[in-house]
């Protein structure tokens, strides 16, 4: 019986090792492997894993925009860069006394969320006294570097006044930007 | 006739694609607007003025010296080479719409002068001036411009 068995056993593993031979083996195994791998990157829907996972609430685009004109999150001060003048004796579009708006300035567009238009503003910095260093703001959305000088806002605007000191910015509304 | 692409055709397909890319992120960081009007408040205003003014001694006007300049080839050539429209970052049909509508709107009479072309500009405004203020006064003393003009002659 035993060696009915060991007879039964020899025969079948000459058999495989006739017809297979090493190299084929591990061609087969190296191509499951690589297989197992690239599958996951294989481009198919994933839409059920992502509404498996917990839906997180909406951000919207600017969800500290504010119509304080003391805030710098006030929306037309979206390319601000220097002290407000609202904080400095004067508004958000007009400069305190004392000091003169910049004739030269930087224009560029502000989205506000409000009602969802975007206007032309003119951002002018005031002029003559030093520094009112009150409501520091800093924000730079479409702001450009120095080689695009007429969307930069860390110039002094004030180099074309008769005294160049600057004292705060103001945001002056253009009109609403179309196509 | 073969079906492969061959590698320096793929790269070529390639680099299109970039090209393409690139263009698209140019173009939506400021989209440049149809209007003349509102392209003039985006790109010149800012150092021109609202209404072309300028500042004195600063940054010349655009309301007294524009009509004259416009109206013989020299002056032509020289407003189009100026850093501010050879910079520009509008088109070239951009330029040729801002200037029409600037010159359109100011007192200047249609018939003295032409308007400007998207080719006209285009081989102007790719040879900018060096010698910016020196090519204003050598025009504005050729020209025997009026006094008016004259007392713009130093930026």
């Amino acid at each position: 019986m035993q060696q009915r068995i060991d007879r039964l056993l020899e025969r079948a593993s000459r058999r495989v090792a006739q017809r297979t031979s090493r190299r084929g083996f591990l061609g087969l195994f190296g191509a499951a492997l690589t297989g197992a791998t690239l599958l996951p990157l294989l481009p198919v829907s994933r839409g059920g894993q992502a509404l498996a996972e917990p839906t997180s609430p909406k951000v919207p685009a600017s969800p500290t925009a504010s119509d304080d004109p003391v805030s710098c999150d006030y929306w037309k001060y979206c390319a601000i860069d220097g002290f407000l003048c609202a904080c400095c004796g004067g508004s958000s579009s007009s400069c305190p006394p004392g000091t003169t708006p910049s004739p030269i300035t930087w224009i560029g567009t502000c989205h506000n969320p409000g009602d969802g238009r975007d206007y032309i503003v003119s951002y002018n910095d005031c002029c003559g006294k030093t520094s009112c260093g009150a409501c520091s703001c800093n924000r730079n959305e479409g702001e450009k570097p120095m080689y695009r000088l007429s969307l930069n806002n860390d110039a002094n605007w004030c180099m074309a006044n008769d005294n160049p000191n600057y004292h705060c910015s103001v945001s002056v509304l253009l009109g609403v930007a179309g196509q | 006739m073969s079906t492969l692409i061959t590698a320096p055709t793929s790269f070529r397909i390639l680099f299109l694609i970039l090209c393409l890319q690139s263009t698209e992120a140019i173009s939506l960081e400021r989209p440049e607007s149809t209007q003349p009007a509102q392209n003039y408040l985006l790109f010149c205003a800012g150092c021109h003025g609202l209404t072309g003014s300028g500042v004195p001694n600063k940054v010349p006007t655009l309301t007294r010296t524009l009509p004259a300049f416009v109206k013989s080839a020299e002056g032509r050539d020289f407003v189009l080479r100026v850093p501010g429209v050879a910079n520009s970052a509008l088109s070239d049909q951009g330029v040729a719409q801002v200037l029409n509508w600037f010159l359109a709107s100011s007192a200047t009479s249609l018939a003295e002068w032409q308007p400007f072309t998207a080719e006209e500009v285009q081989r102007a405004r790719r040879m900018p001036l060096m010698s910016v203020s020196q090519s204003r006064r050598q025009l504005i003393n050729k020209m025997e411009l009026s006094s008016e003009i004259s007392r713009d002659i130093d930026y």
